[in-house]
């Protein structure tokens, strides 16, 4: 199998590097036969690359220690599930995978455009090779994973095959990090398809918004994965690390939070360019600047540079990433730069108060977000150079800046939807804004007569109702047009206003989404925890709750052994539950694990930690009382539902259209 | 499995050489590519102007400025589904 998966990645090398100058070739020449063949390379790449990927998956299987790669991440005790996604638990296996991964979109691009944008394919093609190309000669060079393992014997090398393998880490041990990685990098590399085919229509000065729209639905899928991958990152950092939290800046966290920002702003602007023809320029950098972002994501996660509990371990792997990301951003600027006449906008901003310009706005907002996560991610880094020390900037920093651009953000959220394309004159607005505004002031002057204190989080609470406030009149507003137009039912009308035009109320739900997750956020103002070594019959008293330990009990599986309380929680004297908060130590990695229990209501988590064993041999409990986390996975998933609305395909020429007094007129 | 080793990179070749034995241009994808492009970008203002008379029912818009949006909509329109007939026009010469 090593043999084979090693064979296949060689192969994989001169087929992307072929496939690459044959589609451009192809393309430039209008030769049907170099065309054919590039994208035949794809298809090969792909074959390859599954063989690869499947080769190894085996040796995980088969216990096959004397690959260096399935020795130290895996072992015979490890369950079976966890032997399969041992596939990403490192650096060689996760960039195997995610060359695979960039290999089936690849497949799923020639397949959907097999018969449209033949003019742009080509160049698609030859994009996607290269960062094939590039992936493959990562994986060949500095990051085998089927590299044999060898033992120094008098100075020469042999091969050698360990009983047991050093096993997986146990953090990567837990449901959401089974789900977490291929979600997240279907998000990274999906952000590859509106690259390849923004370079292609600036390469070919491809007429119209075609691209734009051939792209749409590729842009906002890897979006949507993107975004789910760092909600479950935040679910398995909550309920795996032990900490109580669900973010903590993190430079391996920023990583995924920045191609977001700009994929944000991007899903924002093209919607302007398709309709006014403005922002070309705009739009096309943040397509570019997306995808290195996702590159220059990856590269902070292998390569070291920062320290991180996510990030693999210091590797060669980071002069690849530079190498590429320089020859990316040369390129795709040098690109844009080029083509910057093909780029003119067709129209101007004919006011401030437009949906346009509050769409552009909120784009520089993003932008400045991601900015300044960027800086702070790398100021360990600058610091270094600059003064010979790494200064980290840590949360505090993070948060002073991006807590009010965040707020700032969720006024745009609900404030850009309300106005009208082109311009909204002053009394539209007064009537669109009296209600949300109204029943912010109300919540605000309410949560401060209930003694809410924390600025930020008086802020956050009554901007949400804004913002909610102002979705509800959305559709409100919006079921009444179809009632008074078609007679609608009300549920009927609001299931078509869906069906109708999915991108504008799904893009709703995706908003109401932020709401629920910005209450949460706004939550942690109001963190507390305590920690007490408990021994059977102890009691510790935290936010209303008092926590009894009932009994505490050692055991040992094959993976691991453990150290586990039996926790009763009662609120004001009424049981609420019986909680086993545990500590392990697994034998295979000789590393500790923490696996927490959480009392997850509307209004808060009790969350449970066996921190250790205390010096008269109870348990060392750390208890934390969150309010309002269980907010922020409701919005995750009222987010990504939202997402999912909007890939839905629009209701359109066939289907039946509501009468209306012209032709093209009507509800959408 | 040494003759499965033997046999993938010639599989490769084979599958990947023939192609390129294949005389002749790409006919008319440039033109196809333009229609098509035209096509979409007529769709999107279509549904452009269904948006924007949903606007002006839902108050959103003055009917002044929504007459004229929509007649520049529909001006864009035409000169579209004129250069659309034009492109089938020259397609089928």
């Amino acid at each position: 199998m090593n043999e084979l998966g090693s064979l296949a990645l060689i192969t994989l090398y001169p087929v992307t590097l072929f496939g690459a100058a044959a589609s451009f070739l192809g393309g430039r020449n209008r030769r049907k036969g170099l065309v054919a063949a590039g994208e035949r390379s794809l298809v090969v790449s792909f074959l390859l690359l599954t063989l690869s990927v499947l080769s190894l998956v085996a040796l995980f299987l088969r216990d096959g220690f004397s690959n260096a790669y399935v020795a130290n991440h895996s072992n015979i005790d490890l369950p079976i599930f966890y032997k399969v996604t041992a596939l990403w638990a490192g650096q060689e296996g996760s960039l195997l995978f995610w060359n695979w991964l960039l290999s089936l979109y690849g497949i799923a691009v020639l397949w959907s455009n097999r018969n449209r944008n033949r003019d742009l394919m080509p160049y698609v093609t030859a994009i996607l090779l290269i960062s094939a190309f590039f992936f493959t000669n990562m994986n060949l060079l500095a990051a085998n994973p089927f590299r044999p393992l060898v033992m120094d014997h008098a100075g020469t090398p042999i091969p050698y095959a360990p009983p047991d393998g050093r096993g997986l880490n146990p953090l990567l041990q837990h449901p959401a990090m089974v789900v977490h990685p291929p979600v997240l990098y279907l998000g990274f590399v999906g952000f590859v398809v509106p690259f390849a085919f923004a370079l292609a229509a600036l390469w070919t000065r491809a007429p119209g918004v075609g691209w734009l729209l051939a792209t749409r639905r590729w842009t906002l899928f890897a979006w949507l994965f993107l975004s789910g991958g760092i909600l479950l990152g935040a679910r398995w950092a909550y309920v795996e690390l032990g900490w109580g939290g669900y973010w903590a800046w993190d430079p391996v966290e920023n990583a995924s939070l920045m191609p977001w920002l700009t994929g944000t702003a991007l899903l924002h602007s093209v919607i302007i360019q398709e309709k006014r023809g403005m922002l070309k320029v705009w739009n096309a950098v943040l397509v570019v600047t997306t995808y290195l972002l996702c590159v220059f994501g990856t590269f902070l996660t292998r390569s070291g540079i920062v320290s991180s509990v996510h990030a693999f371990a210091q590797s060669p792997v980071g002069h690849y990433f530079v190498a590429f990301l320089a020859l990316g951003v040369a390129f795709s600027f040098g690109l844009i730069w080029v083509r910057r006449d093909y780029l003119r906008s067709d129209a101007t901003l004919d006011s401030i108060l437009s949906r346009e310009s509050s769409f552009f706005f909120n784009n520089l907002i993003f932008l400045v977000a991601c900015f300044a996560v960027l800086w702070g991610t790398l100021f360990p880094v600058l610091s270094e150079a600059v003064r010979g020390e790494q200064i980290s900037v840590g949360p505090p920093y993070f948060n002073r800046i991006n807590v009010p651009i965040g707020l700032f953000l969720l006024f745009l959220t609900g404030f850009a939807p309300l106005l009208a394309w082109r311009r909204t004159s002053w009394p539209n607005l007064r009537r669109s804004f009296a209600w949300p505004a109204a029943l912010m002031l109300a919540a605000g002057i309410v949560l401060f007569l209930l003694a809410v204190r924390a600025r930020y989080a008086l802020i956050c609470f009554s901007l949400s109702v804004f913002v909610a406030t102002t979705i509800v009149m959305e559709f409100h507003r919006g079921g009444r047009v179809r009632r008074r137009q078609l007679g609608e039912s009300w549920p009927r009308a609001l299931a078509n206003l869906f069906l109708r035009n999915p991108r504008r109320y799904g893009g709703y739900v995706v908003h109401f989404g932020v709401v629920l997750l910005f209450v949460g956020f706004a939550g942690s103002s109001f963190n507390r925890s305590r920690a007490e070594e408990l021994s059977p019959g102890g009691e510790m008293a935290i936010g209303g709750y008092t926590l009894r330990v009932e009994k505490l009990e050692e055991g040992e599986t094959p993976n691991y052994d453990f150290a586990r309380a039996r926790v009763a929680l009662e609120r004001g004297g009424r049981p609420v539950g019986v909680y086993h908060p545990e500590r392990r130590f697994y034998f295979a990695s000789e590393q500790p694990s923490t696996e927490v229990e959480i009392h997850s209501t509307v209004r808060e988590d009790i969350y449970l930690v066996y921190a250790s064993t205390g010096e008269k041999g109870g348990a060392v409990i750390q208890v934390y009382r969150n309010p309002l986390v269980l907010w922020v996975w409701v919005g995750g998933l009222v987010f990504v539902l939202g997402g999912l609305i909007c890939l839905v395909p629009t209701r359109r020429e066939g289907s039946p259209a509501p009468k209306t007094s012209e032709s093209e007129g009507g509800a959408p | 499995m040494s003759i499965l080793l033997l046999l993938l990179p010639v599989l490769v070749v084979a599958v990947l050489l023939p192609p390129l034995f294949r005389r002749g241009p790409e006919v008319g994808v440039e033109r196809e590519d333009r229609i098509a492009a035209l096509r979409e970008r007529k769709r999107a203002l279509l549904a452009a102007i269904r948006e924007l008379d949903f606007d002006r029912e839902m108050g959103k818009l003055s009917e002044a400025d929504h007459e004229a949006e929509r007649e520049r909509m529909k001006r864009e329109a035409a000169e579209i589904l004129s250069a659309i007939d034009r492109e089938e026009a020259r397609k089928h010469a």
